[in-house]
């Protein structure tokens, strides 16, 4: 047996195990050297040390089944109607659980429509309108999630796409992204600040004449209809 | 594995405690939500504890465990009986750790060229620091975190979830073979990194 084949079967006895005649050998060769025998300690030692590196708990608040199934569903086709029948108290809890934990779906519609359909939208769109509008942009910033909204996800997702299709077909929409579902990072040189959630779930880059066009056409949208927030800035255009 | 999907996806999952994961899965891909919470009282902790093991972080994992079974719930409808529920259910978690997992190895590498040419070297500490076993344990962690994905999964079923090569190969759409000759890569690059890092402090 060479080294190689020794330093093999040192991690197929830890990982999967090997025959006796195996171990023998494997026996056999470490007592005769040394440097595989430090090998195999360090091994050992390495393998021991994993499974004592400890498994924090889930950071979760909440994570009774129940509220976890009420956060799922609404990604489920249709399966919002039982929702409907139990009601307000429902829909509170739903939207409660996701404002306190963060988890996931906020704007479950964003997440479906942008990585979707969106992108088309835009290619689409008169491309020299879409790439330099000339009049002010505007940044909407989507925020927060959509506690009223109770269809199924399907509907919300066509209701995205008549108002950012409406948009893009105006020439309005410049660009638009979805933002990856985690807590990003926050990186301060002021120690006083500390975040570490940020409810930005996405934005919309439009052109409108002013902040009130701006206004009414983010109060147009469905994530405002049912409940979630934009935060509208006016982007310097730097002249 | 049984037969008879579409007339185990009409029964309600309450009148079966001892649905197996199967049939429980194919009640959620009929829109039975309570099965979903049997699965996910099931397996949460195991999805949970594989997400933490490839990540190193606690939020993440949380984030991932529910990704995992949001992505359950989206693709119950998919499942085909070819495979048990748990090789399916590794599999998506799979997906959902090596996308997140790619991501991050992204970004670092955009910020890392981006402060490469402001980073000030800091001076070593002369001084001999006696490594015990808690530092040692340190150094570990981080030579498991850097190195990449597909390493780390093999030592992670191995060492947390306790899967043979086979298994493990069953798992990752693998040979057995194959899964073989990575973990005896594995678990040498874990060494040499170990080394480098303690050498490195």
């Amino acid at each position: 047996m060479n080294c190689d084949e020794a330093i093999d079967l040192i991690v197929d006895s830890l990982m999967d195990g090997v025959h006796e005649a195996q171990r023998l050998a494997l026996e056999e060769h470490l007592e005769s050297c040394a440097s595989c025998a430090a090998e195999a300690r360090a091994m050992h030692w390495s393998w021991d040390a994993m499974a004592r590196m400890e498994e924090p708990v889930s950071h979760v608040d909440d994570p009774s089944v129940s509220a976890v199934v009420e956060a799922v569903d609404p990604v489920a086709a249709g399966a919002r109607s039982a929702a409907r029948v139990e009601g307000r108290n429902t829909r509170v809890a739903t939207a409660a659980f996701y404002r306190r934990s963060g988890w996931l779906r906020t704007a479950a519609a964003v997440v479906f429509f942008l990585a979707g359909g969106l992108a088309g939208f835009i290619m689409r769109g008169d491309r020299s309108a879409a790439s330099a509008p000339d009049g002010p942009t505007f940044l909407l910033l989507v925020r927060g999630t959509e506690p009223d909204a109770t269809m199924p996800v399907e509907t919300l997702v066509q209701e995205y796409s008549a108002w950012a299709g409406e948009l893009a077909a105006e020439g309005r929409l410049v660009a638009a992204e979805k933002l990856v579902d985690d807590s990003g990072r926050w990186i301060s040189g002021s120690s006083a600040e500390s975040r570490s959630r940020s409810d930005v779930s996405g934005y919309f880059v439009i052109s409108a004449a002013d902040y009130a066009q701006a206004e009414d056409i983010a109060r147009s949208s469905p994530h405002v209809r049912y409940g979630g927030t934009f935060e509208i800035r006016r982007i310097d255009p730097l002249e | 594995m049984t037969g008879g999907t579409d007339r185990s996806a009409i029964l309600h999952w309450r009148e079966r405690p001892q649905a197996s994961d199967e049939e429980l899965l194919a009640a959620v891909g009929s829109g039975d939500r309570g099965a979903l919470a049997t699965l996910f009282q099931r397996h949460y902790d195991r999805v949970r504890s594989i997400c933490y093991r490839m990540t190193g972080e606690a939020s993440t994992a949380d984030d991932l465990a529910q990704e995992s079974f949001v992505r359950v719930l989206r693709h119950a409808r998919g499942f085909e009986r070819r495979a048990a529920f748990t090789t399916w259910l590794y599999r998506l978690v799979r997906n959902v750790c090596l996308n997140h997992i790619e991501a991050e190895t992204r970004r670092e590498a955009r910020e890392r060229r981006a402060v490469t040419d402001q980073e000030i070297k800091r001076p070593r500490a002369n001084e001999i620091v006696r490594k015990d076993d808690d530092e040692r344990l340190a150094i570990l962690r981080e030579a498991l975190y850097s190195l990449s994905a597909e390493y780390r999964e093999v030592l992670v079923l191995s060492r947390y979830q306790g899967y043979s090569y086979a298994e493990i190969a069953e798992l990752c759409d693998s040979t057995e073979g194959a899964i073989k000759v990575r973990a005896h890569r594995a678990m040498r690059r874990l060494r040499s990194r170990f080394e480098e890092l303690e050498n490195a402090r």
